[in-house]
């Protein structure tokens, strides 16, 4: 409804901008008004291409050879069907308006079409990422408790096997975690809920929650001193933090520790999270947030989490933001993650 | 302690497997353990048993969540502490708003569910009004301490200086501390139940106090946010 009545606004401005130039340009000559027909020509086409639909040009034609008719075209202020013109005009502007009509809703399709496949291939890495961390450490956990059910274990290897069942379940819910996101961000059309959040605030409860997990590495910030108002969905935004500060715990072997840095310009707010670790391995940055980066790993005895989810779900969320997440080579000689955020007005 | 009373749990709990981890986790501790596994269920054993904590699912299969702490704040003030999922994060607000004590996010351990529940049954058994605060008119935590008699809150000894509107922030979460505190009942509770529902003022002062007292703002040690509901006073854990 809401389309609507924005195409009949448009259409209706459109309209009467034409008649006030021609009007204005009737002004000038007194005989038959030369530039009628080309400003409704330009009209129409306008129209057809800001409207949705055949409806809305070919109503403008219409009403477009009348005007040029009535209005604009001896005798004025009369309807006359003998000028020889008026058919050719009126037939001038249904083609045009059917024309640009047809070739803008072709256009829409298109774009609709391309939508729709960029999201089918999102959603296809998505599953492939998951199945992909949740196998894994399901397979360990199924290892240890059968091997838990025998009799013949030391209390050592017994304490061994419940760590380790742990330390998978723990990575699970990270898993899902990052999927509940995802379902939030791109659920259907519910949108995120943006609230005007102290960054400072998620920032801390993000660290406080990454420190409380086992390995989790000091985490060093740098912010400006004033006070950044930012609006985000906070939940979701600490998250990308929380995912950030797991990469490189999980994958930066040699790091010995991460560094947040934010700056604000240009009504937007950068975080970088760098680490001094190995290093994303040459090769790796394209498709690095698709889980491409699991295949170039592969022979690493370690490797076995991948980056996958967890960095295409920070993308995700960033994205609906309205920012932009990328990934670099740090100067400390680790990864360098950096994403932006949209903050309007500053505080 | 062998002849000390023992505290009745109640767990309101739909899933047999965090029911089974609830129960043997709480009986271990020496608590009481009865359980429910419906709102109908919960509310007659409340009413017959009248346990001194309940754990309360948000997702029971029968009854909204916040339709059973209402019920049940009609007639007692048994703390309740809420269970929610994940996917349940703004029902967290209005439940403790309704009335429920505290809230702990599932998957959550051990440690954190015995910690909210001595951190609710204190709060029943031993009110601001009868505890250490009452006996010296003063809270500690770490190297703060805030002094109920002068309003002054103190970081190693030394003086912080807050302004009157954060001190009375600090004041508050103090009285309270352990618990979170929503900025909806901060809100009432600071400025009356008038004031705007728009907390970006709480936020502002929480940031001016957090620069005074936290030695690092962006790691927190006294004041923790939990993002989307409210704040938390860090608790001194006692033995």
């Amino acid at each position: 409804m809401n389309v609507r009545l924005r195409d009949a606004l448009i259409w209706a401005g459109i309209m009467a901008a034409a008649v006030g130039l021609s009007m204005a340009l009737s002004g000038i000559y007194d005989d038959n008004n030369p530039f009628a027909t080309p400003v409704f020509i330009l009209a129409v086409t306008l129209i057809a291409r800001l409207t949705h639909g055949y409806r809305y040009g070919v109503a403008a034609s219409i009403v477009g050879t009348f005007c040029v008719n009535y209005m604009f075209t001896y005798p004025f202020w009369e309807f006359d069907v003998t000028p020889t013109g008026y058919p050719l005009t009126f037939s001038m502007l249904l083609m045009v308006s059917l024309i640009i009509s047809a070739l803008t809703t072709q256009i829409k399709r298109q774009e609709q079409l391309r939508f729709a496949a960029e999201r089918e291939k999102m959603h296809a890495d998505l599953l492939r990422a998951i199945a992909h961390d949740i196998r894994t450490p399901l397979a360990s956990i199924l290892g240890a408790s059968s091997s838990l059910k025998a009799q013949n274990l030391s209390l050592e290897n017994r304490q061994a096997l419940v760590e380790s069942i742990d330390r998978d379940a723990q990575w699970l819910v990270r898993v899902t975690e990052n999927l509940l996101s995802v379902t939030r961000v791109t659920g259907g059309d519910v949108s995120l809920r943006k609230t005007d959040e102290v960054l400072e605030e998620i920032i801390g409860s993000a660290i406080v929650k990454y420190r409380r997990s086992p390995g989790a590495l000091p985490v060093h910030v740098e912010t400006p001193e004033r006070i950044l108002i930012v609006p985000m969905d906070p939940t979701l935004v600490e998250q990308v933090l929380i995912n950030l500060f797991d990469n490189v715990s999980a994958h930066a072997r040699t790091a010995t520790g991460i560094w947040l840095n934010v700056r604000q310009a240009d009504g937007l707010v950068r975080l970088t999270v760098e680490d001094d670790g190995d290093g994303i391995p040459p090769g790796g940055l394209p498709g690095i947030f698709e889980g491409g980066l699991r295949d170039l790993s592969r022979n690493r005895p370690d490797a076995r989490r991948s980056m996958g989810i967890g960095l295409s779900v920070c993308r995700t969320i960033i994205r609906a933001h309205g920012g932009e997440l990328t990934a670099d080579g740090s100067p400390r000689g680790g990864a360098a993650f950096s994403f932006t955020l949209p903050c309007g007005e500053e505080q | 302690m062998a002849n000390e009373i023992k505290r009745k749990i109640l767990i309101a709990e739909d899933d047999p497997g965090i029911c089974t981890f609830l129960r043997a986790t709480l009986l271990a501790e020496g608590y009481d353990v009865i359980t429910a596994h419906d709102g109908q269920n919960a509310l007659g054993m409340i009413s017959s048993h009248c346990p001194d904590c309940v754990l309360l699912d948000l997702g029971l299969p029968d009854m909204d969540g916040n339709q059973i702490i209402q019920s049940i704040r009609k007639w007692t003030h048994t703390p309740i502490v809420v269970i929610s999922a994940r996917s349940m994060e703004d029902d967290k607000a209005r439940a403790l708003d309704l009335g429920a004590d505290d809230y702990m996010t599932k998957p959550f351990g051990t440690v954190e569910l015995l910690a909210r529940i001595r951190t609710a049954l204190r709060h029943t058994h031993t009110t601001s009004e009868t505890g250490e605060l009452a006996l010296t008119g003063c809270y500690r935590v770490g190297g703060l301490e805030i002094d109920y008699n002068k309003c002054r809150v103190y970081l190693d000894g030394e003086d912080v200086h807050l302004t009157p509107n954060e001190y009375r922030i600090v004041a508050l979460l103090g009285k309270h501390a352990g618990r979170v505190l929503t900025y909806k009942s901060m809100l009432r509770e600071l400025w009356g139940p008038a004031a705007s529902s728009d907390n970006k003022i709480l936020r502002v002062h929480m940031a001016g106090i957090r620069r005074k007292i936290e030695p690092n703002p962006n790691e927190p040690r006294y004041i923790f946010t939990e993002v989307g509901v409210g704040y938390r006073m860090a608790e001194e854990e006692r033995p």
